[in-house]
């Protein structure tokens, strides 16, 4: 646990309470994220990679959510423990980019406007009387202007200018994202959330995408978090990625050995689901996703891992550090601690 | 509604050849007990649900719990004329000395007769007519909503009213007559659902089967909008219920001594305030009625909107 | 060699939309998207093509087209050698018989009111003349076919994952005993663990029973380990096709290099198999432009004056039965330099 984190999440568990029982989301969770790196949260529906993403942007609802333990140190501050105007003042400096370009903007309203609203409403700390004075002050819309088109461009969008006044549908999936992504800019943010940002893009905007959120981390020494579900993704744009298998971390470390050297059975065992370029054998993990009103005892892949031992049917794996920046969850690792 | 299952998939039924993880899936039973749940928590979606059932009861079993059945026809008690609210007459007598509760529970009857006739006629007209437009569209389509926009302009009351200057006024009649233009909302509903549901892989998975027009309407269109059908008709019910009173108040439908709640709050009109228990009783029930199927309607319509997502 | 079972010659699909020219205005005017121009290939007896391109590419129309969802504007679509472009009847009812096409959400794709059953024995009432208890039968071989437990054909498709979903659209596709199978996107809609069971389970369907498969696809790994041919799609048009090996080995169209070195790899040993990086810029033009050049042409890095000026190049044969759209590839009659 380095000293210089942005974000630092700590034995986090989470309980979901519906109608049919409680359902435990998380469970044990550690991660962390520094300035200028970008860390992936890689793993398949449901294992609780949104529900993450959700806690630390403060955007989880609380009543059927709770959290059982832990905390989420940003900056030093437990999110979890501060107030709710408190942890309002946090998520300015906390940026979200969502999934689905298509359906994340107001159709209504035109680019400039979303961009505009934005900035005002961040320069106005949180009041609303404030906010609509400025927005109807000639030299703050222009200024607060300036700075959209500024953002704009610095997303590599031809015409900026132009661009603020055409509306959502007009532009392509590929442009939308950008624009997200310069909303996500605004008031430079210490931490940068995008939960799945190029799933719904084709594979060359994907590529151009991740490149341009890349050098903005850079730039703007940015810590990043990227949800995805895409290893090749992860392999692309994250330093370091965490593997998530039903709500807990089941291997993590610098993305390049992980996916070449995978040590968890589940991480070997996804990687071995994908069909390579190189025409190597492929083949699935057998079993299903677990129910999470009854998780099994022990680990909780253990059901359906090929190289289960006794101890994981009792009980569940602690990370195991098993080369200089490798930890994984897992029993077979147990000597191998260092 | 937030609430977390929105956020998270449903545990998922087991794969062959794994290590019979998760039980069995769920089975009939669970689901139904499940869907109970969800349709309980909302409160009023609740009470709606037990004053309709209550009501329908107290309908059917009228002639039995009726403390004086009699009085719902020519029978006439000069003698207690206008009583208060007591012990043998709960809501009091009204004009001709009838008991009113009795009169009101055969009224219920009468009330929820006509809901189903005209709810009846309005969903076999309307619905098919709604599908056909939506499905062939075309000159069909056109057709057909076209002569629904002439109907929709019809006004109810105005029209039971002419009815009933026109010929006798009587309640068959007039709900009749209303029932042969309640059909446009169905059909407008239909129409709607159908135009967004043909867009559905599974419409598109059928015709490249090659299924025929008649299995496509009826077996794949049609029941995936029974729930929003469903939900129309236990709002429509209120309302038909409301307007086959406001027609018999008018003196346009139902004449005494038939036990209508529409015609009892009218003829009760001349003793108020000082007997105000022959119009506010059945006045009251008209409320309550309506308000149950309100409420029940709206309940139904989150519960299935829940589950669309 | 095996006999061709599908061919496809100049296929056109153009979808007419009116447009209201301005916002208030009761003029209209029609615009054109033209979703397929002039698309050619052939497709041969129990092999897999697949077809690859990005959104808007028009390859879910050309699948649903082949499929007869869609009439073509133009062109001719020919079955075992018979034309089947335009049909109705009983003859559009045969070819339905004949080809199948499995959808790419399975959720969307069986009616939620029906169980597993009904939607599996939908295609034996239109087509098989069988009685109820030989229909019965027939889906409980079909259910055992995909895997699934027999228990399971009572159930409803809410009751069922998504990879289970997509079996029983498959099991729905095979009752009818097809010839060629269309498939949209199958495991795009599953989770990767899931995906190479799938995939595991068409292959295995495909030997067992010689069918052949229309691929239609955006995810080159697969393509990769599946495709016997391929055949690359952008803005409506076949820009190169050919045996699977050639294409990958030597790509020669600038949009396929640029689709290929854009794969997300997922282990170093896969990018020895990719040309390197190309990162392409500019924006895709509208589908409802006509196309008076290359459509490529305003993203092209390896663009010549003659792309820009020219009609769209016509497809030419480079090497032995790998065909390709391109200036820097032959088309080159009447060319303006």
């Amino acid at each position: 646990m380095s000293l210089n984190s942005q974000l630092e999440v700590r034995n986090l568990s989470v309980h979901f309470h519906t109608i049919d029982g409680t359902l435990r989301v998380i469970q044990g969770l550690n991660l962390q994220v520094s300035p200028k790196e970008m860390v992936g949260i890689a793993g398949e529906t449901g294992c609780g990679k949104s529900v993450t993403a959700k806690l630390v942007l403060g955007i989880l609802p609380m009543p059927p959510a709770q959290v059982v333990s832990g905390s989420i140190l940003f900056s030093g501050t437990d999110l979890l423990t501060l107030s709710a105007k408190d942890r309002e003042g946090v998520k300015q400096q906390i940026a979200y980019i969502p999934q689905d370009p298509m359906t994340s903007l107001n159709p209504t309203f035109t680019i400039g406007s979303l961009l505009l609203d934005a900035i005002v409403w961040r320069q106005s700390g949180g009041s609303l009387i404030r906010y609509f004075r400025k927005r109807h002050t000639g030299r703050e819309v222009r200024n607060a202007r300036e700075y959209a088109v500024d953002l704009l461009s610095r997303v590599d969008i031809p015409a900026p200018e132009q661009v603020m006044r055409r509306y959502p549908i007009e532009l392509s999936g590929g442009m939308r994202q950008r624009v997200l992504m310069a909303t996500a800019l605004i008031g430079h943010p210490k931490l940068l959330v995008a939960d799945e940002p190029t799933t719904a893009l084709d594979v060359t905007i994907q590529k151009r995408t991740l490149g341009l959120l890349q050098e903005k981390i850079e730039e703007e020494h940015l810590a990043g978090i990227y949800i995805t579900h895409d290893l090749g993704v992860a392999r692309n744009i994250c330093h370091r990625t965490y593997v998530m298998y039903a709500g807990t971390v089941v291997e993590s470390g610098p993305t390049k050995a992980l996916l070449d050297r995978p040590f968890h059975p589940y991480t070997a065992g996804l990687v071995r689901s994908i069909p390579k370029l190189t025409r190597e054998p492929y083949e699935g993990i057998p079993g299903q996703v677990l129910d999470y009103l009854n998780p099994p005892e022990g680990c909780r892949f253990h059901p359906r891992c090929s190289r289960r031992m006794a101890v994981c049917r009792q009980t569940s794996a602690p990370e195991y550090r098993v080369e200089k920046d490798r930890w994984v969850a897992c029993h077979l690792f147990s000597e191998k601690d260092g | 509604m937030t609430d977390g299952s929105t956020v998270l998939t449903k545990p998922a039924a087991p794969e062959p050849g794994s290590d019979g993880l998760s039980g069995d899936g769920m089975t009939r039973v669970h689901e139904i007990r499940r869907g109970l749940r969800r349709f309980m928590k909302n409160r009023l979606a609740l009470i709606g649900l037990i004053f309709t059932l209550g009501m329908v009861l107290l309908a059917v079993f009228a002639p039995v719990i009726s403390p004086y059945p009699e009085d719902a026809g020519l029978k006439v008690h000069f003698d207690k004329q206008l009583m208060p609210p007591d012990r043998d007459h709960w809501f009091g007598t009204d004009e001709v000395g009838r008991d009113v509760l009795s009169r009101l529970l055969f009224g219920a009857r009468i009330s929820l007769l006509l809901c189903v006739i005209v709810l009846g006629i309005a969903f076999a007209i309307g619905v098919p007519l709604g599908l056909c437009a939506g499905y062939f569209e075309g000159a069909v389509g056109q057709v057909i909503m076209r002569i629904t926009d002439v109907v929709s302009s019809i006004p109810f009351l105005v029209l039971a009213l002419a009815v009933s200057a026109a010929l006798s006024p009587s309640l068959q009649n007039s709900m009749l007559a209303i029932a042969f233009i309640w059909w446009r909302s169905f059909c407008r509903l239909a129409y709607g659902e159908t135009l967004s549901l043909k867009q559905e892989d599974f419409v598109m998975a059928s015709r490249s089967i090659g299924a025929s027009h008649r299995h496509i309407m009826f077996r794949e269109i049609l029941p995936n909008m029974s729930s929003t059908l469903l939900v129309k008709i236990t709002l429509d019910a209120g309302y038909a219920i409301l307007v086959g009173t406001a027609v018999s108040f008018l003196g346009a439908g139902a004449s005494p001594p038939t036990p209508e709640w529409g015609i009892m709050v009218a003829s009760g009109r001349h003793y108020l305030p000082d007997s105000w228990w022959v119009s506010l009783f059945p006045g009251l029930a008209i409320f309550f009625t309506v308000l149950s199927f309100n409420l029940l309607g709206d309940g139904l319509r989150d519960f299935f909107h829940v589950e669309v997502e | 060699m095996k006999p061709d079972i599908l061919e496809i010659k100049r296929l056109r699909k153009y979808f007419f939309r009116k447009r209201r020219i301005a916002r208030l205005s009761f003029r209209s005017k029609i615009t054109v998207i033209r979703a397929l121009s002039e698309c050619s290939f052939k497709v041969r007896k129990g092999e897999t093509f697949c077809v690859v391109g990005e959104s808007g590419s028009g390859k879910t129309t050309l699948a649903r087209t082949i499929a007869h969802l869609y009439e073509p504007t133009s062109g001719a679509i020919i079955l075992n050698g018979e034309p089947v472009s335009h049909l109705e009847g009983e003859t559009l009812k045969s070819y339905r018989r004949k080809v199948q096409m499995v959808f790419q959400d399975p959720s969307a794709a069986l009616n939620p009111r029906q169980t597993i059953a009904q939607s599996i024995a939908l295609p034996l009432r239109v087509h098989c003349r069988l009685s109820g208890h030989e229909r019965k039968q027939r889906v409980r071989e079909l259910v055992g076919l995909v895997q699934l437990p027999v228990e399971y054909m009572q159930r409803y498709p809410h009751a069922l994952s998504g990879g289970q979903k997509q079996r029983v659209g498959i099991a729905r596709a095979l009752a009818p005993e097809p010839e060629l199978l269309l498939l949209d996107e199958p495991t795009s809609a599953l989770d990767v663990s899931v995906q190479a069971k799938m995939l595991e389970l068409l292959s295995d369907l495909q030997d067992r029973l010689g069918l052949t498969y229309l691929l239609i696809t955006h995810n080159l790994s697969i393509v990769r380990n599946l495709a016997d041919h391929i055949a690359v799609m952008y803005l409506g048009r076949i820009v190169e096709h050919g045996p699977a090996e050639g294409i990958f080995k030597n790509p020669l169209h600038p949009y396929t290099r640029a689709l290929l070195s854009a794969i997300p790899v997922i282990t170093e040993a896969e990018r020895q198999h990719i040309p390197e990086e190309i990162t392409l810029d500019g924006e895709i033009p509208s589908p409802t432009d006509v196309q008076k050049n290359c459509g490529f042409v305003t993203r092209c890095q390896d663009r010549l004056p003659a792309c820009r000026a020219n009609a769209p190049p016509e497809l030419t044969e480079a090497r032995s039965e790998h065909w390709v759209g391109c200036y820097h590839h032959g088309s080159a009659e009447g060319v303006v330099v």
